[in-house]
Order: C-alpha cells, then structure tokens, then sequence
C-alpha cells in the first residue's frame, strides 16, 4: 500500500458527498490528505451533533440544526464566535475569522471561514440549509 | 495463543482493544498519529474498539455462567449482582432453584373498646399500613375482633411489598386502614419480617450443599440443602405452577421460607440434630410429635398429641404416620401428602375426613406445619438408613436495644421515620444471623459492633450512634437466633 506523504494534515479516508447524497466514505476507500483532508473534517463537525461521536462527546455543532430551528439575527451576529470556538477545537486549524450570513429568500446560512492552518491559510465557505452543509469554496489545489 | 479461564471471563475494555488496533495500525505502517477527532479512521476504530468491547463482556458473561462460583459474583456494568446466569446454571447443572421473596407476615395486635364484634375473612379482610414505610399488609384467614378485649389478628404483606420492602419491626405501630369504630392497633410484638429473593451467595451455597445431599454418609450440607430448599406456600414453583398445597409430587411446603441451618453430631450418641430458623426466628410446629388419641365423628377426625405439637391456633397441614388402629388417619394410607387441619388445642387439632379411620389403638406422630414439614423432608431425602436425625426449631432470642441516635436536621428525617426504619433494619440483620450467632472475637456472639453499624445506616446522614443495651456483644447458645426484642430509641436532631 502506498502511503502519502506525511503532512501536518494528516492522511485518512476521504469523506464527502457520494453522487448527490450526503456525506459518507468514498466506495473506493481513497484516501486524502492536506487541505482537503482538514475541510472535510470541518464539514463533518459542523454538520453533526454534539455528543454524538463518540471519542469527543464536547465536539461538533450541527449548524442545520440551527437554520432549522430559525435564528434572530443577534443570533446570526454572535454565531461567528461560536463557529471559531469549534473551528479552534481542532488541531490543525491555528486561528480562523468567521462571517455568517443568512438569506431568508432562500433560507440559507452563509458561513465564510478564514482559516489560518500549518499548510497557510485558505478559505472556506459553507452553504448550510436545514437539510446539508456544502462547500462552495475551499480554493483547494487541483491536485487535492 | 494459549488462552486461560482468566482470560474468558475477564471483559475486555474499549481503550484496550483500540490500543490493540492502533498498535496493529501502526505496524502496517498506518498514520495514526495523525488522526483526528472526527476523522473517519479515528472514529471507526473508536467504534470497532466499543462494538468488540460489548462482545467481550458478552464473552465474559457466558464464560462466568458456565462456571457456579463465577456465575455467583457476575454483577452488572452498575455493579448490581446479575441473577439470570446463576438461576440459569443453579437449574440447569444442579436442579436448584432460587428461593423466591417471602413476604413478611405474622400477628398484629388490636383492641376493640366496644361491645361490637367485628369478623374478617379473605373477601372482607383487614388491612393494615406502616405510616413510615408505607408497607401494607393484609389479614390472613377468618377471625373476629371481639368486643371489649384484645385480639390478635395475622396478617400478611401485600404483592406490592413483598421481600425485605415489608419489613415492620417490633414495636412499630401499624395503622388500620380498614374503619372499624373503637378498634386500636397496638404496637407489633415481634417483627414482621420479609426476605428478599435468595441471594447468589446462599444459592451458591445451595447449589453446593446438593452435591452433599447426594452423599450416602449423609453430610451436613444435605441437611442444610434439604431444610432450605422447601418450597413456600403461594410462591412459584419452576414448573411455573403456584404452590399452594401439599402435593404428591410436592408433598413438603412451609408458611415461611427456611433460612438457617446448623448440623451437630453428637459422637457419643450418633445423633445428629439440624437447628432451622427462618426470618422470623423460630420456626412454628412440631416434629414428630407422639399421637395418644384419634377419635372420628361427622366427617371430622380429632387428634390429640401426647405433647404441645407447637400450635396454638389457626390453620396449618400436618403429617400424620404410624397410627394403628385408626390406619387410615395415616397419609400414606389416605394416599393424601397432608392433612389440612384446624388447630383446637395446644394438643389437640381436626381434619375433615369423610369416612372413620377406624378405632385408634396406639402409635402415631404428626408433623406439624413447618417444622414437621421440614423434619418429614429431611427424614424422607437425607437422613441415612441407621442413623438418626433430630430437626428442632431455633430458639429466639430477644435482643433489647436501647441506643441515641443523632440526625442532621436538615435530613428533614422524621423521629417516626428514623424509629421505623432502625427497627426495620435491626429486624432484617437479626434475621440474617446464623444459628448460634457468629464467631469473631468469641464464639456464639451478636457482635455490638454490628448492632451499632445497622443502626448507623439505617437513615442517610447519621453522624453519630451510643448504645446503651446491649452494653457489650449478645451471646447465644448454639441453638439460638436473635430477634428484635424492645427498641427504645431517643433521637437526637443535631
């Protein structure tokens, strides 16, 4: 088995949305790693409950959760501080800047992370609605 | 890999087996180190390492069932004993059940200050509540409260506080719940005590002293076997039918489940004499008890003992063998296991029975209710041709304590409450006391030490307990038990 190369990343199974569904292991169980290793991490503490994994019962905080209970915007505001908090839980993420936006047209949260990390920084923004979390932009290198 | 019976009942950990995972990860060169919270290896293994920690405990369990004494110490992840592997390898691999809860029971006292005479029965019953405990209790048989005097009335704990739940100890004052005018309850003379579900260790016991009740020198731990394994009217029997009667295929049952056994061989003699005790103490009846008379008249046979066969008055079933004359007074010649009979006499006691069993000549004994039955079941399955066996009831011995006791205040913890509750304690270890006491720093004792120590734990946040009577251990003869004699406690709220 070939290894890649270690990083401050880490190496692990690739984890995303399979043809259209949710989130889930890859069938062909690749592996990724760097910057696209670390956005899915993301992606996953911020689309699961907390409590619910279970080496990390104080991680994770389901953003869907969130816009389907519907937000005040003071709640909207002050999410930005609790998004970093959890962002900063993990390891790999050195320091991040969030903004959050919600559309009521479209029921959408807008969350843009500033993300400072071991390999620089880069930039993540997620489209939560009250059923997925998306990324739309990780500016991930073409070879992740 | 060599594996050890240690190993089998011994669960494995989650953290242990995921640090075998990652030490194996690690060899095939896997980024362990890596992983982070949330990653999908880090969690997988987290969840393979839980899922084989279940299986491992459920090894475990199966391991520690095949085996009694393992079986006996099996508790659960809350450390709660776990019954359901001991009753499976108690019935499966010695043909024991466990003894099932017995419900306190026993006599109550009450006044009547009026010129009424009240009757119950079971379709009328009397019932009866200790105020603290909120245990309740039920009339058993048909009486009458008589005018005018005092009258005793036997009662027994309802479904709902079966076991050790409805334990009233003496001096306790139950409440009527039935309205009856100018009738007062007056304080319990002797305690009403139930027994829990028979614990893993006295099964294991048990189970163990089987093995001796198949030897033909007729070892201690048959006798023991014998006297505790007989079944108690109205409990469940394996074959999951409720025993309420004597049988052909049952033919020995007590009131209250036999709880202590002591063995003493007289080597001079030979004899051999089994002491039983319940949880009440003494155990009620007689053992073979000399027959002088059998008279018949109107379908009612009346036997008259030589002797005080242990009755006073009510209901119980008895055991007649060895009349001649009237041969049919005998239940081996009636083909009935027992006699139902009504209690007449300190010596006397009748039976329905249709047709005369003739003209008494000489000869006879009757088994009277519990202990008869136990003595009827010893000579039956234990005792060995040639030898001889006596089965004589403990004798009681009333323990009065006089002690202090200081509460925190802010327990919020009734003197009612407190009273009760030490009373009820004191009651289940008293019952819990071998034969003949227990030998610590002399033989034969009651040891003050734990007489203060049940006092002590009998309500959450006591912070202190003087003992004034018993000033020292209580010592038994090797024939005797303890019960709860006068409680007289002073309750200090500091």
């Amino acid at each position: 088995m070939t290894q890649p190369v270690v990083n401050p990343y880490g190496t692990d199974f690739w984890i995303g949305s399979v043809n259209g569904g949710p989130p889930d292991l890859d069938p062909s169980m690749r592996f990724t790693t760097g910057r696209q290793l670390l956005s899915q991490s993301l992606v996953c503490r911020f689309s699961t409950a907390r409590g619910t994994v279970i080496d990390c019962p104080n991680d994770c905080l389901d953003l869907r959760d969130l816009v389907s209970d519907g937000m005040t915007q003071s709640q909207i505001n002050s999410l930005g501080g609790a998004i970093r908090q959890e962002a900063l839980k993990d390891a790999r993420v050195q320091d991040v800047q969030v903004q959050s936006t919600f559309s009521n047209a479209t029921s959408t949260l807008t969350v843009t992370m500033n993300v400072a990390s071991l390999y620089g920084p880069f930039k993540l923004v997620l489209a939560v609605s009250s059923v997925t979390v998306t990324i739309l932009d990780a500016n991930l290198p073409t070879s992740q | 890999m060599s594996l050890t019976l240690s190993d089998l009942v011994t669960p494995s950990s989650a953290a242990d087996i995921l640090s075998l995972e990652l030490t194996t990860a690690q060899n095939l060169g896997l980024p362990i180190t890596s992983w982070q919270p949330l990653d999908p290896s880090r969690t997988i293994f987290q969840i393979n390492g839980q899922i084989a920690s279940f299986y491992s405990s459920t090894v475990a369990l199966i391991a520690q069932g095949g085996y009694l004494s393992y079986a006996a110490t099996m508790v659960d992840a809350y450390g709660n004993p776990i019954t359901g592997w001991m009753d499976l390898v108690g019935q499966n691999q010695y043909n024991v059940t466990r003894v099932p809860p017995t419900s306190a029971a026993g006599p109550v006292s009450v006044t009547n200050a009026t010129g009424t005479s009240y009757a119950y029965s079971p379709s009328s019953p009397l019932l009866f509540q200790n105020a603290s405990t909120g245990a309740t209790y039920t009339s058993t048989g048909t009486g009458t409260v008589s005018p005018s005097t005092s009258s005793t009335v036997q009662v027994q704990a309802d479904q709902n506080w079966i076991g050790q739940p409805g334990t009233s100890g003496s001096g306790v004052v139950l409440v009527l719940l039935t309205p009856l005018a100018g009738v007062t309850v007056n304080a319990l003379t002797a305690s009403l005590v139930g027994s829990n579900a028979e614990l893993n260790a006295n099964y294991l016991t048990r189970c163990q002293s089987k093995l001796a009740s198949l030897s033909p020198n007729g070892g201690k731990g048959a006798y023991v076997y014998v006297a505790e394994s007989i079944p108690v009217f109205g409990s469940v029997l394996p074959t999951g039918a409720t025993f309420l009667a004597p049988t052909s295929t049952q033919p020995y049952g007590v009131t209250t489940a036999v709880t202590r056994t002591t063995v003493a061989l007289n080597t001079g003699s030979g004899i051999v004499t089994a002491y039983v005790a319940n949880a009440n103490g003494a155990v009620p009846g007689g053992a073979q008890i000399p027959i002088s008379n059998v008279t018949w008249g109107s379908g009612t046979t009346t036997v008259t003992t030589s002797s005080p066969h242990g009755l006073s008055s009510g209901t119980a079933y008895a055991i007649i063998s060895g009349v001649l004359g009237a041969t049919g007074a005998n239940n081996q010649i009636a083909i009935a296991p027992a006699w139902p009979v009504t209690i007449t006499g300190l010596s006397s006691f009748t039976f329905a029975q249709a047709t005369t069993p003739g003209a008494y000549s000489s000869g006879g004994s009757v088994e009277m209710s519990d202990l008869g039955m136990v003595d009827a079941a010893i000579q039956a399955q234990t005792v060995p041709d040639g030898m001889v066996a006596l089965v004589v009831s403990a004798s009681a011995a009333a323990v009065n304590v006089t002690a202090t006791v200081y509460i925190p205040t802010i327990a919020g913890i009734s003197t009612a409450t407190a009273t009760n509750a030490i009373s009820a304690a004191l009651s289940q270890y008293f019952a819990s006391v071998p034969i003949g006491g227990v030998t610590a720093e002399n033989p034969n004792i009651v040891p003050l030490s734990e007489i203060i120590t049940t006092i002590t734990n009998a309500n959450a946040g006591t912070v202190s307990v003087t003992v004034a009577s018993p000033a020292s251990d209580v010592t038994l003869t090797a024939s005797q038990v303890p019960t709860l004699g006068t409680l007289t406690l002073t309750v200090v709220y500091v």
